[in-house]
């Protein structure tokens, strides 16, 4: 593809990277606020990070797909700023999916963030939570560690016992991969 | 072709390939197109997403430069059609603790509607994939399969061949008679894109 | 409700019904207003008319009968079963002894229905897909869309495959399952030691439950066969003894049977222990179910979707087992009337191919219809004449005759007024793929009469409006009904006057009965003209053939004023 890159025309958002971050020429990063992202983590091409109304924090281990959206995209209310929102806060071992869209103000640890699924304004997912493909979690909702929301927004408590550790491992493999493949250019972000 | 190549929506190749300027394809050079094969707008195709483990031999040096040969992450065949913002995805897993990812390989004749996203292994020759469709990882569709809108194909379904699926998890609804199978062929879809 | 795609029904002749049907709310039809059988049209919202209609893609045509063949008219032969998952194909004698389901290792997920795949423990469920390859064991079963694992339900396998084998040893939790018939060698061996035997109320598993009823049952049958009739029915009795002792008295008169019937008259009687299948239920089973809810709660009882997927009755979460996939089919079909095969699959699972396949789209017009100008609404307005087009095309290499009827206006209460402008015509010959292949890229030329004037479409009667190699389209103007039920009584219609109920469901779309009628000659069929000498004649003998169809082409629907 003969193109010029694709720059935001935005101001290029404040970053914190970690040297292991593996971050995608053409990823977009873009906003005011303060982009954090944690080591060994893998942004794909075409992943939108926004930043323009609340802060973003990436844990370690996290892989982040093609056209997902991560970060508030309308402003947060007044009240919210005062109670110190900090925020979408995303765990570690956290794994978004294609086109999905976060906007939770926290993901815990080792959640699997599917297909085109949406997470609400506000919403808060405790730890290992899986959001099937094309499922929605209200704005502000709170949703219990282990919780496994399938089909038409039905859900389940998953009880086979997850190994976390065993789990973030495995993404931390798949980061490693995904630095072969993935053109790196986190010097592009660095501010 | 005669016109300006940069009038059209579309850059169409010698093999009759019709692909969109505004389509966004990684790894070209790991992706093979059969011909008449329309891709539209928006389209994103992961051709980056090489296989990183040697498929069948015994050395684990996972490195892509000294498998030049099987350097192909996404195959597809004649006239298949990629609608709008849709995403093609090689799909990758773990085999004993070594991650990689996979061909995804996609026959003739196959039909993917708009903002669908295919993570499968093997997509069989006249296949319709509906709009908003999810093809988990690994999932093998067989010839003449019609999946429907918003179906979710949950990672490594097999879909046997004259199958109607649908829902979340998707599931056979239902078969595809007899006459139904010439609706397949999209030749004529084929021939009605271009540029003018 | 505001997106329409006009379509097209066919009428398949195997359900034309003579006694014309009901409407909801309609008196008795008086008997002299039956009018003769050609005069009556097909009315679409009968009730029974929904059986009888089918888009032209499931429909096949019989070469012998010349008649259109749907799935009611046909016979379904299997060729193949197979399974859906891992594709094998499985003997008919494997599907009799051990039922329709795949026997290997192919499970669907309980919670979800999804497929279910087999991973180590050691690496279970990344959410990245799940692992399949071969680690140490133990393994467990994984839905990779809820992420419910056999773990929930305490199963563990000790092998990655022949799963369907090592499940039916293993019950929840992971305690070995032993059949009642197994538990009842193992007692028998200990009676010898002590005498305490099964009880007379043992409880029995599920299976065993109707092993037991099965048996005892089929013995008694067998015992008491040749009383009356019903020995013969549900094909248990035919091997029986009994059944041949009636056949043998049919022959040899009628003494034979009777003396048999006698003596085993009173026999029947019903099961009365647990070696015979009963089991009694008491109150305390009740009682545990519901301290049981109270302890699990809405979250550990399973849904009715579930429930119903489960062999045996299964109120809890905890009691969910997987289900192996149900078997599939390749089937063949045959004409009902002429018994001539009609479509054939190739017998292989993983072939698509067809040996013979009359579908009846190769052989009768398409008909499809859509807008003369667009509207700027989806509906159609009420008393508002509008145009349409109706494209027929014909698939037959013979060129045809069509003559197109429909009634002046539709049945129903509605009834909006119908003209086609040019109800008969003739359609070129559908010429061979090569020829098709050689126009392609070029545009097929079009004679047209919208050509000439952009703006001013001009619709004549009488006249044919677009006309291709083998397709012709006519205008259709259609005054659509006023879907009103009050007003002047002046103004309404009889079927009005008698029923002014609210509008019901879907009658505000707009059907039209089409009664289509195509005639075309074609080359005397072979099996007529015998022998290489009438080569010549044959040529000449041409035959002419008339097919006649009802059909319905849904239009739109009518806005509500």
């Amino acid at each position: 593809m003969r193109r010029t890159s694709t720059m935001p025309s935005a101001p290029k958002p404040p970053t914190t990277l970690s040297s292991s971050t593996v971050i995608a020429d053409n990823a977009s990063l873009s906003g005011t606020h303060t982009i954090k992202i944690g080591s060994n983590t893998a942004i794909h091409p075409r992943t939108k990070l926004f930043s323009g109304n609340a802060p973003i924090t990436i844990g370690n281990y996290c892989i982040l797909s093609e056209r997902s959206i991560t970060g508030y995209q309308s402003a947060i209310p007044d009240a919210e700023k005062e109670r110190g929102g900090g925020g979408v806060v995303i765990g570690n071992g956290v794994v978004i999916e294609v086109g999905a869209v976060v906007e939770a103000k926290e993901v815990g640890d080792g959640c699997v963030i599917e297909v085109n699924a949406r997470i609400g304004k506000g919403a808060v997912l405790g730890e290992h939570c899986r959001v099937s493909p094309l499922c929605i979690v209200a704005p502000e909702e709170v949703v219990p560690a282990y919780t496994v929301i399938y089909g038409d927004g039905l859900r389940r408590l998953d009880r086979s016992g997850v190994k976390g550790d065993v789990k973030i491992d495995m993404i931390g493999r798949q980061a490693d991969v995904l630095r072969r493949l993935i053109l790196s250019n986190p010097a592009k972000f660095q501010s | 072709m005669s016109k300006k190549p940069a009038k059209g929506e579309y850059i169409e190749t010698d093999t009759g390939n019709k692909v969109s300027r505004k389509c966004q394809i990684i790894g070209t050079t790991n992706i093979i197109l059969g011909g008449k094969t329309v891709i539209q707008a928006e389209v994103i195709i992961r051709g980056d997403l090489l296989r990183s483990v040697p498929s069948s031999s015994s050395s684990i040096n996972p490195s892509p430069n000294d498998k030049q040969q099987s350097a192909v992450a996404v195959a597809i065949g004649r006239y298949c059609f990629f609608s709008r913002g849709c995403a093609l995805r090689p799909p990758g897993r773990s085999t004993k603790g070594v991650f990689s990812h996979y061909p995804l390989k996609i026959s003739d004749h196959v039909f993917v509607g708009p903002g669908s996203v295919i993570e499968a292994a093997i997509l069989g020759s006249h296949v319709h994939i509906g709009a908003g469709v999810v093809v988990g990882k690994f999932a093998i569709i067989k010839d003449y399969v019609k999946v429907l809108d918003g179906a979710i194909i949950p990672a490594n379904m097999v879909i046997p061949s004259f199958s109607i699926v649908g829902g979340r998890p998707a599931r056979i609804v239902g078969e595809i008679a007899e006459g139904e199978v010439d609706g397949f062929d999209l030749r004529d879809l084929w021939r009605s894109i271009g540029n003018n | 409700m505001t997106s329409f795609t006009p379509y097209t029904y066919f009428q398949c002749p195997c359900t034309e019904n003579s006694t014309s049907s009901r409407t909801f709310g309609e008196d008795l039809p008086s008997p002299t207003s039956d009018t003769s059988e050609d005069d009556r049209t097909f009315d679409p919202r009968a009730p029974r008319a929904a059986y009888s209609l089918h888009p032209l893609e499931h429909l096949l045509y019989c070469e012998d009968c010349h008649q259109i063949r749907c799935h009611r008219c046909v016979l379904d032969e299997i060729v193949t079963w197979y399974c859906p998952n891992c594709l094998f194909e499985v003997p008919s004698s494997s599907v009799k002894s051990e039922g329709n389901r795949c026997t290997r290792s192919c499970f669907q997920c309980p919670v979800c229905t999804a497929s279910l795949s087999v991973s180590s423990v050691a690496l279970a469920q990344t959410g990245l897909g799940a692992d399949i390859s071969a680690q140490a064991g133990p393994y467990v079963l994984n839905c990779t869309y809820c992420q419910w694992s056999s773990k929930e339900i305490g199963i563990q396998l000790e092998k990655p495959n022949g799963i369907y084998a090592q499940l039916s040893k293993v019950k929840n939790g992971g305690e070995p399952y032993i059949s009642a018939k197994d538990r009842r060698r193992e007692d028998r061996r200990d009676i010898s030691e002590s005498p305490k035997g099964p009880g007379p109320n043992e409880t029995l598993d599920a299976d065993s439950q109707f092993e037991n009823l099965k048996s005892f049952y089929q013995s008694q049958l067998a015992d008491s066969a040749p009383s009356g009739g019903m020995g013969f029915m549900g094909g248990y009795g035919y091997g029986s003894p009994g059944a041949l002792s009636r056949i043998m008295g049919l022959y040899t008169g009628s003494s034979f049977g009777d003396k048999k019937r006698e003596s085993k008259n009173g026999n029947m009687r019903e099961v009365c222990d647990s070696s015979e299948g009963l089991q009694l239920t008491s109150t305390k089973d009740d009682q545990c179910a519901i301290t049981r809810i109270q302890r699990v709660g809405w979250e550990g009882t399973a849904s009715t979707a579930q429930q119903k997927e489960q062999a045996q009755s299964v109120r809890f979460m905890d009691d969910l087992r997987p289900f192996s996939h149900l078997l599939r089919t390749k089937r063949s079909k045959r004409c009902r009337a002429c018994r001539h095969i009609l479509s054939k699959p190739e017998s292989k699972v993983q072939n698509t191919r067809f040996r013979i396949r009359l579908v009846a789209r190769n052989y009768i017009p398409a008909i499809t219809i859509q807008p003369l100008q667009q509207a700027p609404t989806s509906l159609l307005t009420p008393m508002k004449p509008v145009q349409f087009v109706l494209t027929v095309k014909n698939p037959l290499f013979e060129s045809v005759r069509v003559n197109i009827a429909t009634p002046a206006s539709t049945p129903g209460r509605f009834a909006s007024k119908v003209t086609v402008l040019c109800p008969q015509f003739e359609i070129g010959a559908s010429t061979d793929m090569f020829d098709e292949a050689l126009r392609e890229g070029g545009k097929e030329k079009r004679r047209t009469k919208a050509e000439a004037s952009e703006g001013q479409l001009q619709a004549e009667a009488g006249k044919i409006w677009e006309r291709g190699r083998n397709w012709v389209s006519v205008v259709v103007e259609i005054v659509p009904a006023s879907l009103r039920t009050d007003g002047p009584e002046f103004m309404k219609s009889q079927q009005i006057q008698k029923d002014d109920g609210p509008l019901r469901e879907d009658e505000d779309v707009l059907e039209i009965p089409v009664f289509v009628r195509v005639e075309w000659e074609t080359d005397a069929a072979h099996e007529e003209s015998g022998g290489l000498a009438a080569g010549n004649k044959e040529k000449e003998l041409k035959e002419k053939r008339e097919l006649a169809y009802w059909c319905v082409i849904g239009v739109g629907r009518i806005a509500q004023d």
